[in-house]
Parts: structure tokens; sequence; C-alpha cells
């Protein structure tokens, strides 16, 4: 399903070179809970970045579902990205002037075809968001605002979900709520990796990897 | 959800950041639109004012038209019935008609049905030398105004002057210590001085006027004379030539000239003040162009000037917003958002911008020229200029917005979703 072949990542600053990535390989198969754990600044980030399509490494090959998807030009990698991939952050990334109904259907902006609205509904009562249908980010607790964002990268259905630390700032009620979520995913065949520093997500993991810090 | 949901709901949440980039359009649009406007009512200001300085002349030379043809018609004209055979500048340079004619024309006319003459005064005039007081003087013989024989007698203009009496010219009175009622010799004749002349600063001044029987034996040429004034003839418009030809049919050996007289100085005094309406008319057109042209000089300064301040003034306020928004622009291109759907965000935005700031400027504009020039008139408004607005403004914010746009849409996702 997912094949990351020796990729390297090097950032450059003034006066020095940070490997972030130093030839990495991994595989993580259809349905796969794969929890990443790791220091600060070992470069779990940039990884789901770069396997979401969204950092073109150094060296190496991303191939989902045997693709390679740096071989797609820009365009093509953001329809890709839209039709294969889902992102959730730590820090969210909610649009502050849309409701949390419209933070959900903000990937509709890169589809050509609608979710039904229930369908939309059933996945933000599933995240118990449906009272906060019409509130806006500002409005919304920590756990609501990760809650908003999960649901709005389900809300296609991706083949693959990477999400970095999202339970992070996360109430334990929230936490589970969240795990919950992600566990129904995999279930129904979605792969996810996970970048984490909480060791309860490796219970629900298929597998964990450690990234040591360069 | 869409993209323009997306700019309407952006738009409503940084107000300030809209209503900034709409007043820096309405003001370009306005600029132009009232320097525009401004232009547009003087030129309407500068028709009305030489339209209403043109009736205002047509209206005085009809007056004046109206006073010459009373006046004419009131005053007359004067003419000079002469021989045919008189050289006029002759008669120009030495103050009488050197040719003779019968005294028996003045009575012929008098005897015609003439509806135009008036006043016929015959006269006989010749320069001589005054023997007895060795002095050149103009003597002239006068009967008096010859009555019309068909017409209501009316008391006459000038009445004869009595045989044995004289009436003498300021000059010669005055030189010769004369006064009335002393008694002068002439010729050999006694002559009783009459009256004696103010000065009139003409050659009436060395004249001496005496009976014409008298001035004819004097002279030797009995029954003969060499003008008639006709004074006063009757005359509107421009008959002067009918006057003449009525002359000549009754006395074809004559030939008829018009003396000054205060028609023709009123006749020129209309020509001038007519010349000096379309003067002060032409001067005023002089002056409301060089108006205009300093009008058109400061708005072909100002306009490009705010036009370029206006464009910098939105680049700016995109390139603001393109940085306040790069967490919500790395999360549309994480979920798969293209470029050009970027790009559209803003330039959507720039477009609602262009397109209110057109409307609203168009219409202030157009007030504020209107109240400059305190002229409100519908044909002011310029269709094909507010369309030509509502097609540039959009395009100039579109172009101000372009880079920003192209940055937003240039900018790196993992970028900023990394820094997160």
């Amino acid at each position: 399903m997912l094949h990351i072949e020796n990729i390297s990542k090097k950032y450059t600053t003034e006066n020095k070179i940070i490997h972030a990535l130093d030839n990495i390989s991994l595989t993580v198969e259809k349905g796969e809970f794969l929890a990443i754990h790791g220091p600060s600044g070992c470069g779990k980030t940039t990884l789901l970045l770069t396997t979401g399509g969204l950092l073109h490494p150094d060296e190496g090959r991303i191939l989902i579902n045997s693709e390679n998807i740096y071989d797609l030009s820009a365009e093509k990698r953001a329809v890709f990205r839209a039709r294969n991939i889902g992102f959730v952050f730590q820090q969210y990334h909610l649009i502050p002037y849309l409701t949390v109904l419209e933070n959900v259907q903000v990937p509709a902006l890169a589809q050509k075809n609608n979710v039904p609205e229930n369908k939309i509904y059933e996945l933000i009562e599933s995240l118990g968001l449906k009272e906060r249908l019409q509130h806006t980010p500002a409005e919304l607790s920590t756990g609501e605002k990760q809650r908003t964002a999960l649901a709005r990268a389900l809300l296609y259905n991706p083949k693959i979900l990477l999400a970095d630390e999202i339970t992070g700032n996360l109430d334990q009620g929230n936490t589970d709520i969240v795990m919950n979520c992600l566990s129904g995913f995999t279930e129904r065949g979605g792969t996810i990796l996970l970048v984490t520093h909480d060791k309860n997500a490796n219970g629900l993991a298929h597998r964990t990897i450690y990234i040591e810090k360069q | 959800m869409n993209i323009n949901t997306l700019v309407i709901k952006e738009i409503k949440r940084r107000k300030l950041n809209f209503f900034l980039g709409l007043l820096s359009v309405v003001f370009a649009v306005t600029t132009v639109t009232g320097a525009l406007t401004m232009l547009q009512v003087h030129d309407l200001k500068t028709n009305e004012i030489i339209t209403e300085k043109e009736a205002e002349t047509r209206e005085r030379m009809t007056l004046l038209e109206d006073d010459y043809r009373k006046i004419m018609k009131k005053l007359g004209f004067n003419l000079l019935i002469l021989p045919k055979d008189q050289n006029i500048s002759d008669l120009f340079a030495n103050d009488f008609a050197s040719k003779l004619m019968p005294e028996s024309y003045v009575d012929s006319l008098a005897a015609s049905h003439s509806m135009l003459i008036r006043h016929l005064l015959p006269s006989l005039q010749q320069k001589i030398e005054w023997p007895e007081k060795r002095r050149t003087v103009l003597l002239i013989g006068i009967r008096g105004e010859v009555p019309f024989l068909y017409k209501d007698p009316k008391e006459p203009m000038m009445i004869s002057v009595q045989k044995g009496t004289m009436i003498m010219g300021f000059e010669l009175h005055d030189k010769l210590g004369l006064e009335q009622g002393d008694e002068v010799k002439l010729l050999g004749r006694k002559f009783k001085v009459e009256e004696c002349n103010e000065p009139r600063g003409n050659k009436d001044d060395i004249t001496i006027w005496i009976n014409l029987q008298e001035a004819q034996e004097l002279l030797n040429k009995q029954g003969k004379i060499n003008a008639i004034l006709a004074l006063k003839c009757f005359c509107s418009g421009g008959n002067q030539a009918q006057v003449r030809e009525e002359v000549q049919s009754v006395l074809p050996g004559t030939q008829v000239i018009e003396k000054g007289s205060k028609v023709l100085i009123r006749a020129e005094a209309r020509a001038r003040a007519a010349k000096e309406a379309q003067d002060a008319i032409e001067a005023e057109k002089i002056h409301r162009k060089k108006l205009r042209n300093e009008l058109e000089k400061f708005a072909a300064i100002l306009v490009p000037l705010v036009l370029l301040s206006s464009a910098l003034w939105i680049a700016f306020l995109f390139i603001g917003n393109v940085s306040e928004r790069k967490s919500e622009i790395g999360i549309l291109r994480a979920v798969g958002v293209k470029e050009k759907s970027i790009m559209r965000l803003f330039l959507l935005k720039a477009l609602l911008i262009g397109i209110s700031g057109a409307v609203i400027g168009y219409f202030l504009g157009l007030g504020i020229g209107c109240a400059w020039g305190g002229l409100f008139t519908f044909s002011l408004f310029n269709l094909y200029f507010f369309l030509l607005v509502l097609l540039c403004a959009p395009l100039l914010s579109l172009l101000a917005a372009y880079i920003p746009a192209v940055m937003a849409a240039r900018q790196d996702p993992a970028e900023v979703l990394r820094e997160e």
C-alpha cells in the first residue's frame, strides 16, 4: 500500500545543515495503524509531510499503491492528495471564520463531488460535535477543535490518514473519542500513520516504530 | 462549500481588510470620475455662459437695431445734392462745390411728391477774398428752407438771411473785432452784422452767411446755386439708395452724396458695440479654455498618481492578507486544493473590491463633480464611461492583487504546517 523507500530530507539554515530524514525506508499495509514515536526534532512531522506529498524529499521515493507520488506534477499530486490522503495536525488548522460544519466540508473545495449531507452529519455526530455545528473554532474547546479537524480529514474517506500529535493537547476523554475514531477508520480498511508521544496509542496501533534523532 | 462561499465568509470575517481595499478603489474611481465630471461640468457651464452671452448680445443688438431704425426714422439722414459734373475731391479740398446748377432745381424738388426727402436748403458757396478786410472767407448765400408744395407746411428748419444782413463765423468777428449791429462792407456792398456765431471748430468759423440773391449778385451768378442740402431725410434700414434714386429721378443733372450725420455715428457705434460684444464672447471662450486646460493638466497628473497609489495600497493589503492566512492556505493545500483555486480565493476578493469600488466611486465622483460645478443634471451620467469604470476598476484591483495571489498559491504548505 505505502512504500517509503530510502528517503532523505535535509534543511539548510544559515550556519548548519539539519538532516531531518536520513535514508528512511518503511512499508505500511492497507488497514494498518502505525504509531511513530521519537523525540522532538527527529523528523516525524517531516516524514508525514513527505509521505503526504507536501514536502519533496531530497532522495528516495514514496509509493502509494505502486505510484511514486513525486513523479506527479504539483497539480496532479494535489488531486491525488485530495483522493487518497487525510491530514490531521496538532494545531488543528481550522479556518477561523468557518463554522464546524463548514470546516468539515473544506475538502469539498478540492473534490468534484460533494459528500451527501446525511453522511456529513453522521460523521460529525460520531465525533460528538452535533451540538457544535454552527460554532466557529474560537467557540470550541481544544478537544472539539481536534475532533473537527479529524472529521475534516475523514470526510472523503481517504486511504491514508496522516496524523501528527493529534492527542498531544487532549484530555483523556477526548483522546479516547479520537482513538476510537481512528480504530474505526482502520477497521474500514484505512491506513494510519500516527506521530505521537502518547504511549497509550501503542495499544491501538498495529505496529510502533521509533525514530532516533540524528 | 465552494470557493465563492469561502471568499464571502472571509470578507465578512476580515471586514477592515476588505473595507480598506474598497476605500482605495473608491478613492481612485472617485478621483477619475470626479475629474472627468468637473471637466464635463466646466464644458457645460462654458456652453451655458457662451450661449447666455450670445443671447445677451443678440438681444442687445436687436435693441440697437431697433434704436437704429428709430433714430434713422426720427433723425433721418443728410444728403448733399450737387451738380452732376462736380468733382467730389475738389469739393472736399475747397470746402465748396465749384460747379453750378440752376436754383430752379430746388423748386422742382419741392414740387415733387417725394415722401422721403424733407428739409431742402439751397445755397451758393464760394471761397473769396474779402477785399475790405483782406481776408479769405467762405461766402454762403442761403435762401432758408424751401417748403414742399404737397406737404403740410411746418415751421422751417432754417430761415433765410435778411437782405443787407450777414451772419459771421467766430474767427472772423473775433479777429476783426466786430459785434452784432456793426456795419461792414463786403465786395463794396454794406451789410449789418446780424449775428456772431460761437466757435464751431470747422470751416463755419471763417464763413459769412448772406441772402442767396445778394450772394448771386455779388458773385455774378444770378439764378445759380451749387448745392442743395436735404436734411433729415426719412430713412429706415437700408433705403438710403431709394432716397438717392428718388432725388435723381426728379433732378437727373445732379449727384447725391451723404453727409456725416448722427445716424452714421450711431451706426458706427452699433458696429463697435457688436464687435465689443463679440470680443467679450471670444475673451470668455479663451478664458474658459485656459481654465479647462489647467484642469486637464491637473487631472493628467493627479489621476495616474492616484491610480498608482491605489494599486500599491491594494497590493500591500493583499500581501498582508496572504501573510495572515498562511495557515489557512497551508491546510487548503494539504486537503488537495490546487494552486489555481488558491489564486481564485484572492482574485475573487479583488474582483469584488473592484466592482463595489467602481460603483460607489463612480457615483461619489459624479456627485462631487456636480457639487463642485453647482450643476446637477442627469446628462452628466455617462453610461459608456460608467461601463468603462466598471471594467477598469476591477482590472486595476485584479492587477494589484495578482502578485500577492501568486505568492499565496506558491506558498510552501509544508513550511507552514511544519512550523506549527
